[in-house]
């Protein structure tokens, strides 16, 4: 005998069942014992037609969500009408959704309440970037949530040239923080001119702290040895910093 | 912290007051240091001092015109009570300070006889001599390039400071009056030799800016060629020589037989005439808790996606093996690292023997993180895949019993004599990991234990962004943090703590890119679904590449292989540190001869558990008759089949 194959549906998954057999070569996972003759189990997942209720276990339910959608991807359509919920599930439905997503769902999905959870499906798409959020969403804990989001595919962004254009103008009008993490981003693409012009105009202006994230930027971003070298003596000499600060540039100078 | 206040800093948090939980974190840890500090780390430097003080009793100084002897030296006082901490520790830098709050003083004091020549004559005189040390305080600082948040690299490393005024007393009025002219004259003397010795440290640290570097992260990209062997059966055909072979007494081990093999996974697994020959032995038992709980998670994806009974009924004999681990030390939660019966085993290094259940058996006194580690892991993954409720309940058991033990000795696992065997300061994922396994299993219980630490997310970063100053050595330690990541990152629900530590694995993830380690991204896939597509050809191909490697360990050199490349490899600076001396140190790092990116999986040397070696290693030992369990595997192959990896 060899595969006789039993196969009987249950409860989303085909259970079927072979032989086991003493004879080793009728049993390729035996491995060199002979076993009495029993019936295995084993169970195919079957796509599956609906998805699973959700669960007051948010661990849990994305789990049963990401097994479903793996056996039915088109059920994504209709999670994201179900797009409701706490904020762990929320977290937990966002995730599972993450492999499924197109440009038509992610617009979908953002339209639900609880935009900043949403923003988790979209995890790993640079093709679903959602820079249009980062540029002007009201709320700024989801432009945060946004920025975090890019921040996973700033390397793979199609739309890198954009994000960077609006990382400029973050130079010259957010807040501090806003100012130093978008020099940041102009640095991590490669300073040009007008970009080394612009911060050097954002040195001028700018907070102690500003002018430190100025100068780290022109470091780092490939702005002329001379001119970096220039920047942090007026960094040494300036008065606004800490004076251990100012010592530790002085050394890294050589003065 | 109660879990409305709590709440209260997640809101003030998620609306944009990053730094509340920066501080909450840096508190917690700062907590965590102080009260190692407090149990362990201040007694054991006092007495260190005490002893070394010891030693000057009797010495004698012959300096010319002036001879100098200690006669005694009394017991010191210390005003050491606060313990060193971070004062900053995000993204832009680190500062340490010692001690974290005010400043420490020492007060020495020593009989002395001093004798001196005035012309002709030879003056004696012998008093107590105290030396005050006041106003001792330290502090270190690095500052962080993370321009790319995925790669922190060191900008600037500030020279240590060192601050403290020494005074000189002794019971002779008249000394006193010299020691106060010269006091001043003393400080600058010390000062400069501070100075002078700090300068010397300097240059070791120069080496440390812009690091980490990445190591071996350029190499080809692999593409599946299609399946050379039915993969499912190998699994499945591995599971049974595990039972048959490598379970001798619960829990999994390394097994010698009598007749070597040379030829591979592949043409022996699924072959009807292969006979693997007799078990003469058996080794590994050092790390047999952390593959066995390995092991576990490997069954309970299997029985996940077969619902196979072998799988479940190995689990369970895993599991029960488990509770013995962790019980027959006689204290629950204090982990064994396997079951060895007395005889035929005996005690070595680090051993004792005990009775449990009637026998006697081998307790392994010095316990690691890294056993606790795949116990941990092992049970979570079990308790969410296996919907068994008899297995269930024993992992929730099982967690129970060492987090309780951790939890209750403040993440210290001891010695049987009260000394400490492992500790997991600094370890925050790992904390965390553990946390969420309990809160998981067993949320009413472990929701006060989640709320205080899970601020610590802010700054899990730290731990897998040291280890990633040397990619290559101790590689082991990239296996103990994905198993940790998995499981963290898993089981952690609310968005603003996850997201701090999915920053902290992509940091992890970045360093060890390419790498070829099916295991690792596994882990990652598991925790990110969005990368499971960029992983399919890699993962099936390093699965299938597993199986055409040799089975059973053998000797082998590739430095001379002409497919490899091979360079020379030193981290920039050895560091290790070591909790029951309480002490830091830092060694010379010798390069080595390996190959420049990861070797091909069919190629690299037999071992325990492939992915925790390093891709790089050139050469391989054995005779052909040592055996792996071979969950390296069966693992990453079960997770693959559950994540979506295969079609």
């Amino acid at each position: 005998m060899k595969r006789l194959l039993l196969a009987v549906p249950i409860a989303g998954a085909v259970i079927a069942f072979w032989p086991r057999c003493a004879d080793r070569t009728e049993a390729p996972h035996a491995v060199n014992v002979s076993r009495p003759v029993a019936w295995t189990p084993v169970s195919f997942p079957l796509p599956r037609r609906s998805l699973p209720r959700p669960k007051a276990d948010a661990v849990a339910y994305g789990m049963d969500l990401s097994e479903a959608l793996r056996t039915n991807p088109a059920l994504a359509d209709e999670l994201i009408e179900r797009f409701d919920g706490d904020e762990e599930t929320l977290f937990q439905t966002a995730r599972a959704l993450a492999p499924y997503m197109n440009e038509s769902r992610a617009r979908r999905l953002l339209a639900r309440p609880r935009r900043d959870l949403a923003l988790y499906a979209l995890l790993g798409r640079p093709d679903l970037a959602p820079v249009q959020i980062f540029r002007s969403d009201p709320d700024p804990h989801v432009r945060a949530v946004a920025a975090f989001v890019l921040s996973e595919v700033v390397d793979r962004l199609p739309r890198r040239g954009e994000i960077l254009q609006l990382a400029r103008i973050y130079v010259q009008t957010g807040t501090d923080e806003l100012k130093i993490e978008s020099m940041d981003l102009l640095a991590s693409a490669g300073l040009q001119p007008d970009d080394v012009a612009l911060i050097e105009r954002t040195f001028e202006n700018g907070s102690p702290d500003v002018r430190l994230g100025a100068v780290r930027a022109l470091a780092a971003g490939g702005a002329p040895a001379e001119l970096v070298r220039n920047y942090l003596h007026r960094l040494a000499d300036d008065p606004a910093l800490p004076a251990e600060m100012r010592d530790t540039i002085a050394r890294t100078l050589g003065r | 912290m109660g879990r409305f206040a709590a709440f209260a800093l997640v809101c003030v948090a998620t609306a944009g007051a990053q730094d509340a939980v920066n501080t909450a974190a840096r508190v917690k840890a700062n907590q965590q240091i102080q009260q190692l500090w407090t149990d362990h780390l201040a007694p054991q430097l006092t007495t260190a001092l005490i002893n070394k003080l010891n030693t000057y009793a009797g010495t004698y100084v012959d300096n010319g015109n002036t001879k100098v002897w200690i006669l005694q030296v009394h017991p010191p006082q210390l005003s050491i009570s606060n313990a060193p901490g971070f004062t900053k520790l995000d993204a832009s830098g680190i500062q340490l300070r010692a001690p974290l709050s005010g400043d420490w003083t020492l007060k020495l004091k020593f009989k002395v006889k001093v004798k001196h020549k005035v012309g002709f004559f030879w003056v004696t005189k012998v008093f107590n001599l105290t030396v005050h040390v006041l106003n001792l305080r330290a502090g270190a600082k690095i500052v962080l390039d993370s321009s790319d948040p995925d790669a922190p690299k060191i900008a600037v490393v500030a020279p240590p400071k060192v601050d403290f005024d020494v005074v000189l007393w002794t019971d002779k009025w008249y000394l006193n009056v010299l020691s106060a002219l010269f006091t001043p004259k003393i400080n600058q003397l010390v000062d400069e030799a501070v100075t002078s010795s700090i300068a010397g440290v300097l240059p070791a640290l120069a080496p440390l800016v812009g690091q980490p570097q990445p190591f071996g992260t350029s190499g080809p990209s692999l593409t599946w060629t299609g399946a050379t062997t039915d993969m499912e059966a190998c699994a499945h055909a591995i599971s049974q020589k595990i039972q048959l072979y490598h379970m001798p007494y619960g829990t999994v081990v390394e097994t010698i037989f009598d007749t070597p093999y040379f030829g591979t996974w592949e043409a022996s697994l699924l072959d009807p005439a292969f006979s693997p020959g007799a078990p003469v032995g058996y080794g590994g038992f050092g790390d047999s808790a952390i593959w066995s709980g390995h092991y576990l998670a490997a069954e309970a994806f299997r029985y996940k996606v077969t619902g196979h009974p072998h799988a479940l009924s190995q689990a369970h004999a895993i599991l029960d093996a488990m509770a013995t681990l962790i019980n027959m030390k006689g204290t629950p939660g204090l982990l064994n690292r396997a079951i060895q019966p007395v005889p035929p085993f005996a005690p070595g290094s680090e051993q004792y023997v005990a009775p449990w259940a009637g026998g006697d058996y081998l307790m392994h006194d010095f316990i690691s993180r890294d056993q606790y580690m795949g116990v941990f892991f092992g049970n979570a993954t079990a308790f969410d895949l296996i919907s068994d409720p008899a297995a269930k309940a024993k992992a929730r058991q099982n967690i129970e019993w060492m987090i309780d033990y951790l939890l209750a000795n403040k993440w210290v696992a001891y010695r049987k004599d009260g000394t400490i065997s492992t500790a997991w300061h600094l370890n925050y994922g790992q904390q965390l990991a553990w946390v969420l396994a309990a809160r998981r299993v067993n949320p009413s219980k472990y929701a006060g234990a989640y709320w205080q630490h899970v601020w610590l997310s802010d700054i899990a970063w730290l731990s897998p962004w040291i280890e990633t100053f040397d990619p290559v050595r101790k590689y082991y330690k990239f296996n103990l943090q994905h198993g940790s990541f998995y499981t963290w990152l898993r089981l952690e629900s609310l968005p603003l703590f996850w997201q701090r530590g999915y920053k902290a694995f992509r940091i992890l993830r970045k360093a060890l890119k390419n790498h070829q380690n099916a295991h690792f991204n596994m882990c990652e896939a598991g925790v990110a679904p969005w990368t499971v597509a960029g992983y399919k050809d890699e993962v099936k191909q390093e699965l299938k590449l597993w199986l055409k490697r040799k089975r059973r360990a053998t000797t082998f050199d590739l430095s001379t292989d002409p497919g490899i490349t091979t360079t020379l490899f030193a981290p920039p600076v050895g560091f290790s540190f070591d909790y029951s001396a309480g002490a830091a140190s830092t060694g010379p790092s010798t390069p080595q001869l390996v190959s420049k990116y990861p070797v091909p999986v069919d190629k690299r040397p037999a071992t325990d558990f492939l992915w925790q070696r390093d891709p790089f290693r050139l050469t391989s030992g054995g005779n052909g008759t040592g055996e792996a369990p071979g969950i390296d595997y069966i693992l990453p192959y079960w997770m693959a089949r559950y994540y979506g990896i295969f079609e």
